[in-house]
């Protein structure tokens, strides 16, 4: 990617007490696309992302967000971002229009205007006079996105956006962000713990683990494909194709196995040259989830550190 | 910073809660005026003498008791003496209320703004904490710093209208309740002071407690932001407040209490006379304030900037 990134995370650590929660965390975030951040609870994304915003102060490395470290100029490097940490809570007791009056006359160059056009772009026209506490948690939701694009940032940091929202509005939310990211050429960097929100929304995937950045992938290209192939007698099957070098997952009736499109005539030829029957042949998607349970090994709670 | 300030300001008059706290100061400063007036009705001068002076008859019969001991004698006729010189001071003393004496006589309501203000200095900072809001306020491209300066201007901001509205509902309330003063002077602590000078006068008095309410917020807006939590701030420094100067009383004797701030706090104290320590003077106590201001505030800056908000 010949583009300057947007974002940059340099050396990042956070040491809380004698724990490391984020160990030398470095990541680049380019214009238009959207990067997804995955990782079990408690692997230190919500403190990565916190770092990132200027709510909690590195250890050590810095935040780089559009030329500008968060460590020397704070106010100009975070003017370009728009933040929604977790769920967007705002003040309940004033109207939904006077939120977004408040956090505009925090930004330079928020006008009156703009904040009418926001509004219009999350649906929350009929609304917005009202008070933020009698407002559903989807509409709260629009609310926080509408308070995040008053200033037309370059960069948007969302932390489980989606939660609240109605499966409609998911939707509508995902187009919406694809859209910006597009015609903007806005970076957006989303934490989501719905894999498969991430899958449908995400043009690349950081996963982290333990305070460690493990793997930043592309979602679009699956490394290798898989197929399910339903055979009888299994055992032989599997030691064949264990000899052949293969990756082998066995289930009941069947197995799965990695194998190239081109590759499956052949297979198919082989399996039938040996008498072996052979009942069904299926490409097998692996889902992000697979990949994911598959790296960070299973699901159980990173270890624990005081929040 | 103007438009911090502005926000701060939306947030705080978007509460009904300070509403319902001026609303409830300018009432109580018109009620208490309106008991004045009714029990100067009431009690008029000649019931008040009447009562002490059956006072006066029952310590006199029993003085006449026949086995009385001798310190119980001693105690009585103290008594005696004592209600025998109230009964003629009052009858010299008992002029009638002006309403400039009243209106001198304001900033004695200044305690319901300084607890007004405390309750508001409690909760500008450790609310944003409580209600999650702070996540919101924090991730600007604003520091931290001019966040806690706009957030403390706008209680100092809030601490002046509320002694305005005192002075201007005492004001208003002795003007429809009183009458003026018909004599050119007036006796305010032992002093005699020209009623042309009372409103002048006032004024001082007010700024002086002025200065007391605006200390004492000051502690509770650090405790706000030490804690971060409001029903602890509040509780603290309404404890303080209050006890104060029985702390400071208790530890007169040792040289320590004239650095205690509550032996300070109160500066009106050089104008009525009641001084907490008689070799006291007005410099030595603005110098022990100010040292104590400082402090709070580099706390509140120290713990307001450096902290990473987790909640």
């Amino acid at each position: 990617m010949g583009e300057q990134p947007v974002v940059e995370l340099k050396n990042l650590s956070k040491t809380i007490g004698a724990k490391k929660i984020i160990d030398n965390l470095n990541l680049a975030l380019y214009p238009g696309q959207i990067t997804g951040f995955l990782g079990p609870n408690g692997a230190g994304k919500t403190t990565t992302i916190r770092m990132m915003v200027g709510l909690m102060a590195p250890t050590s490395g810095d935040v780089i967000i559009d030329g500008k470290s968060l460590l020397n100029d704070f106010e100009g490097g975070l003017s370009k971002v728009g933040v929604i940490v977790e769920n967007p809570e705002m003040y309940k007791y004033m109207s939904g229009y006077k939120n977004l009056v408040h956090f505009g006359r925090m930004h330079e160059g928020v006008t009156k205007e703009r904040i009418d056009e926001v509004i219009r772009q999350v649906g929350l026209e009929n609304r917005i006079q009202e008070k933020v506490s009698t407002y559903s948690l989807g509409m709260r939701q629009r609310l926080g996105l509408a308070q995040a694009l008053l200033h037309r940032p370059k960069f948007l940091i969302l932390d489980e956006p989606t939660n609240g929202l109605d499966p409609a509005g998911i939707r509508e939310f995902r187009m919406y962000l694809r859209s910006i990211a597009e015609k903007e050429g806005v970076s957006i960097f989303v934490s989501s713990h719905m894999l498969s929100e991430i899958e449908l929304m995400c043009d690349r995937i950081a996963i982290i683990q333990n305070g460690k950045l493990i793997d930043v992938e592309e979602v679009s290209t699956s490394k290798m494909s898989y197929y399910y192939i339903e055979v009888a007698p299994l055992e032989a099957v599997e030691q064949l194709f264990i000899d052949e070098g293969r990756q082998v997952e066995r289930f009941k009736e069947g197995l799965i196995v990695n194998a190239e499109k081109e590759e499956i005539p052949m297979l198919i030829q082989k399996l039938t040259a040996e008498d072996i029957q052979l009942f069904a042949v299926q490409p097998h998607r692996r889902t992000l989830e697979d990949q994911f349970l598959e790296m960070t090994g299973g699901g159980q709670i990173a270890e624990s550190h005081q929040k | 910073m103007l438009n911090l300030i502005k926000n701060e300001w939306m947030k705080l008059w978007s509460k009904k809660g300070t509403w319902t706290m001026v609303i409830l100061l300018a009432v109580i400063i018109v009620g208490v005026m309106g008991i004045v007036k009714y029990s100067e009705g009431a009690f008029d001068e000649t019931a008040w003498n009447a009562e002490l002076e059956i006072q006066l008859e029952e310590v006199e019969t029993a003085l006449a008791e026949p086995d009385i001991e001798a310190d119980e004698k001693a105690n009585l006729e103290a008594e005696q003496a004592d209600l025998q010189e109230m009964i003629a001071m009052n009858i010299e003393s008992s002029k009638p209320v002006t309403r400039e004496s009243l209106i001198a006589d304001t900033f004695g309501m200044m305690a319901i703004v300084t607890l007004l203000t405390i309750i508001v200095a409690s909760g500008i900072v450790s609310t944003e904490f409580s209600e999650g809001t702070i996540k919101m306020l924090l991730s600007r491209p604003v520091k931290r710093w001019k966040i806690l300066t706009s957030k403390y201007v706008t209680v100092l901001l809030f601490c002046l209208l509320a002694t305005a509205i005192t002075y201007v509902a005492s004001f208003v309330s002795a003007f429809i309740f009183f009458p003026g003063a018909t004599e050119s002077t007036i006796t305010f602590s032992n002093q005699e002071i020209a009623t042309s000078a009372y409103f002048g006068k006032s004024l001082y008095l007010l700024f002086l407690a002025f200065i007391n309410a605006a200390i004492i917020s000051t502690l509770a807006f650090t405790l706000g932001v030490v804690f971060r939590s409001t029903a602890m701030a509040i509780g603290i420094s309404v404890f303080l407040y209050f006890t104060g100067g029985i702390i400071v009383a208790f530890l007169q004797e040792y040289e320590i209490a004239k650095y205690i701030i509550f032996a300070h706090t109160n500066l009106t104290q050089f104008e009525t006379g009641y001084l907490t320590f008689p070799d006291m003077t007005m410099p030595f106590s603005v110098a022990v304030l100010l040292v104590y201001w400082v402090l709070f505030l580099v706390i509140s800056y120290m713990m307001f900037g450096k902290r990473d908000v987790t909640a």
